[in-house]
């Protein structure tokens, strides 16, 4: 089961047309990031910013200081396979930083993302 | 004053040419007039009709009786009516026939209900299956519920919506056949033997027990079949022999032959127990009991076998089994007893509980490689395994939409269309562009933290667990498939342009292996000047450092206001070649 799929069945929004589940999966990341964006710095929104408009540099030097294996994880050679036949040529490295960036720099990740979706459940609810 | 023009004289026809005009408008007329007669012809007709109908009580409105608004209800107040248990049997109050157990059961519920109350089933949240979307062998596996708990009249509905899915293939525009007749016969048998095996499959393995959920040194190769070190045998249910204890290799089983009643299970010689359906037109992979060194087993192998067919089952074959894989699914370590393939090609397992699981509703990772030499032997070793399969697996569902998110193409689809309104979360119209772009800059990043937040809670340490191929994975490669050089590409949704050579790693000297000076770990709030002192170095020296640090480990560090570089990190240790340049300052 895709990721979607299970937080579509963990929101239990099922009945909800194809775009409209994209738009509450969507509102529940939004949430998500704006709950999680309050504990961050200036400093570190910067540097995360600069990770998703992909700046090698900071990329590079985050990756290498945080996680200098980080070509060695599972994690990593799953994002780089098929780089090749991608068109797009979406870097590994940086999907890879976008992720380990935000579980290392947020301490209570667990319990925002439950206490999100938790609330994002509760208003889904209250229009059934 | 200009001249007063006389009245019409702007009309330019001739009094020969509004002759025609005015007998159009006669002849238009009759027209309607005949169109009016007939449709009053119809109105009378339907008045007609609906008086009838009234007069024999066509329209008549039934409204039950007070209290009486279900059938049961009904049955309370007439207790001469409706279907009586009789000791064992069941009897119709009324006439004193026998009835169905079905029947009487239905009095009190939906046919689910009447199924949950025989299986002792607590069943809160069913819905009623859509037959008609059900692949073929959905119908069989609820034809075979049916048929366990006799509702005669349910397999026969599911038959004849099987048989309806059967012709409409084969009549299907473009689908070509030598003879429809016979193959639909031929498809309507497979799909009856499919519905006995089922039926028949769960009473005899309707509870597994624990010798046979739980792999033994005396059936080693129940767990361990791959591709690699399995020597498949093509079973054909009519032509080939029976096994027997002196088989070495591919077990091979007919039903036609075999004198053992089928279906049954083959232990023989240490195989794989595997199980084949009844007078089954289909060839079946049956894994060797050879036993090749495990060390030519994958573990990323996903153990399923291959499964061969007869030209003639090509398009669709109602199943194959193979038999007892141990796997993690959704990471619990469950068995799989069979599994069967529908004519898309989708995957149905079997587990050993008697639950059936559709692969696309789950993650399925196999680990028959656990028992072997190099299976993991400590809980931490399996932890790990787990982890690992886990990680792979979630990425290989998951890696594409993550990915997604840094192709421009998906944000200029969201925000311009409004049907994406989250993105445009906060964007009002008095905004300007430039706020505008503010603000759905932000609520992008503010979505991909939430995706990665999402991704990463979903695998756990799964994100940082290094890969037990490490060895045989070059990350210097050359080859872009394994390891990617992360220049020149754009997929920030940024539209940057292609950006130049990403400059190699600073080297890092060697990590001590010592306990990290606490003083290196800057508090909330900490500069550099107040991290110096607190170490005993002269605050001042952090000027003449701040530049290198910051060039040493870009990511530790953010420019300030005032033109100087602050820490970004309370409360972590500054990384080993920052702290070595401060302490080449002491």
């Amino acid at each position: 089961m895709s990721e979607d799929d299970q937080l579509i069945a963990e929101l239990e929004i099922q009945n909800l047309t194809p775009e409209e589940q994209q738009n509450v999966l969507n509102g529940l990341r939004l949430e998500i990031g704006e709950a999680l964006v309050e504990g961050f710095t200036e400093a570190q929104l910067v540097e995360y910013q600069a990770i998703i408009d992909d700046d090698h540099e900071v990329i590079n030097a985050w990756l290498v200081a945080n996680v200098p294996d980080y070509k060695s994880t599972i994690a990593y050679q799953q994002l780089a396979e098929g780089y090749d036949l991608d068109p797009e040529k979406v870097s590994p490295d940086k999907v890879y930083a976008y992720m380990a960036w935000v579980e290392k720099n947020s301490p209570e990740l667990a319990e925002t993302v439950a206490r999100v979706k938790a609330k994002i459940k509760e208003n889904i609810d209250s229009y059934k | 004053m200009s001249e007063q023009e006389p009245p019409f004289t702007n009309s330019t026809e001739s009094p020969h040419e509004e002759l025609n005009e005015l007998e159009l408008i006669y002849k238009e007329l009759e027209q309607l007039d005949k169109q009016q007669a007939i449709l009053n012809e119809r109105r009378a007709q339907k008045i007609a009709e609906i008086r009838r109908n009234e007069a024999f009580g066509k329209y008549d409105q039934h409204v039950p009786n007070k209290d009486e608004d279900t059938h049961q209800s009904y049955l309370n107040q007439r207790p001469s009516n409706g279907v009586l248990r009789d000791g064992e049997g069941f009897r119709a109050a009324a006439s004193g026939q026998y009835a169905s157990e079905s029947s009487y059961v239905a009095q009190n519920g939906t046919a689910q209900e009447h199924y949950d109350t025989l299986n002792g089933i607590e069943n809160t949240s069913f819905e009623a299956p859509k037959f008609d979307s059900l692949s073929l062998t959905q119908l069989a596996k609820e034809a075979a519920q049916a048929n366990r708990v006799n509702d005669i009249a349910g397999v026969d509905e599911i038959r004849a919506i099987a048989e309806h899915a059967i012709t409409e293939r084969i009549t299907r525009p473009g689908y070509e056949t030598k003879d429809a007749d016979a193959e639909q016969k031929a498809e309507l048998t497979r799909f009856d033997d499919m519905v006995e095996w089922l039926s028949e499959q769960h009473d005899e393995v309707a509870e597994p027990s624990e010798e046979a959920m739980a792999p033994t040194p005396e059936s080693p190769a129940a767990q361990e079949v791959t591709t690699e070190d399995t020597e498949e045998a093509v079973v054909d249910s009519e032509e080939a022999p029976v096994v027997t204890p002196d088989t070495p290799a591919a077990t091979v089983l007919t039903a036609a032959d075999s004198p053992v009643s089928t279906p049954r299970l083959l232990h023989e010689n240490g195989a794989s127990p595997t199980t084949i359906p009844s007078a089954h037109p289909l060839s079946i992979t049956v894994p060797s009991t050879h036993s090749e060194p495990q060390s030519k087993q994958n573990p990323d192998t996903i153990v399923v076998q291959e499964r061969t067919t007869n030209p003639a089952d090509a398009e669709y074959i109602p199943m194959d089994y193979d038999s007892n894989q141990r796997v993690l699914m959704d990471g619990k370590d469950v068995f799989i007893e069979a599994y069967s393939v529908d004519a898309q090609g989708h995957k149905t397992y079997k587990l050993g509980t008697g639950e059936y699981v559709d692969e696309s509703a789950v993650e399925i990772t196999y680990f028959s490689d656990l028992e072997s030499e190099s299976a993991p032997t400590t809980e931490a070793d399996v932890e790990k395994r787990t982890l690992t399969e886990r990680t792979k697996a979630w990425f290989g569902k998951n890696k594409e939409s993550h990915k997604e998110k840094f192709r421009p193409s998906y944000w200029n689809a969201r925000w311009s269309g409004l049907k994406y309104r989250v993105m445009n979360h906060g964007v009002t119209e008095e905004m300007s562009d430039l706020e505008v772009d503010k603000k759905r800059n932000g609520n992008r990043r503010k979505i991909i933290i939430g995706a990665a937040a999402i991704g990463v809670l979903a695998i756990g340490a799964g994100i940082f667990a290094v890969s037990e191929m490490t060895e045989n994975f070059n990350p210097d490669s050359s080859t872009a498939s394994e390891s990617p050089d992360v220049s020149n590409t754009d997929g920030g949704g940024t539209g940057a342009t292609e950006t130049p050579e990403v400059p190699e790693a600073p080297e890092i000297p060697p990590v001590e292996t010592g306990p990290i000076d606490p003083g290196f770990t800057p508090t909330q709030g900490e500069g550099g000047y107040q991290l110096l002192g607190g170490l005993g170095i002269d605050p001042s020296k952090w000027d003449g450092i701040e530049q290198q640090l910051k060039d040493l480990s870009p990511s530790e560090f953010y420019l300030m206001d005032d033109g100087h570089y602050g820490i970004n990190y309370p409360n972590r240790p500054l990384s080993a070649p920052v702290r070595a340049v401060i302490d080449s300052v002491r």
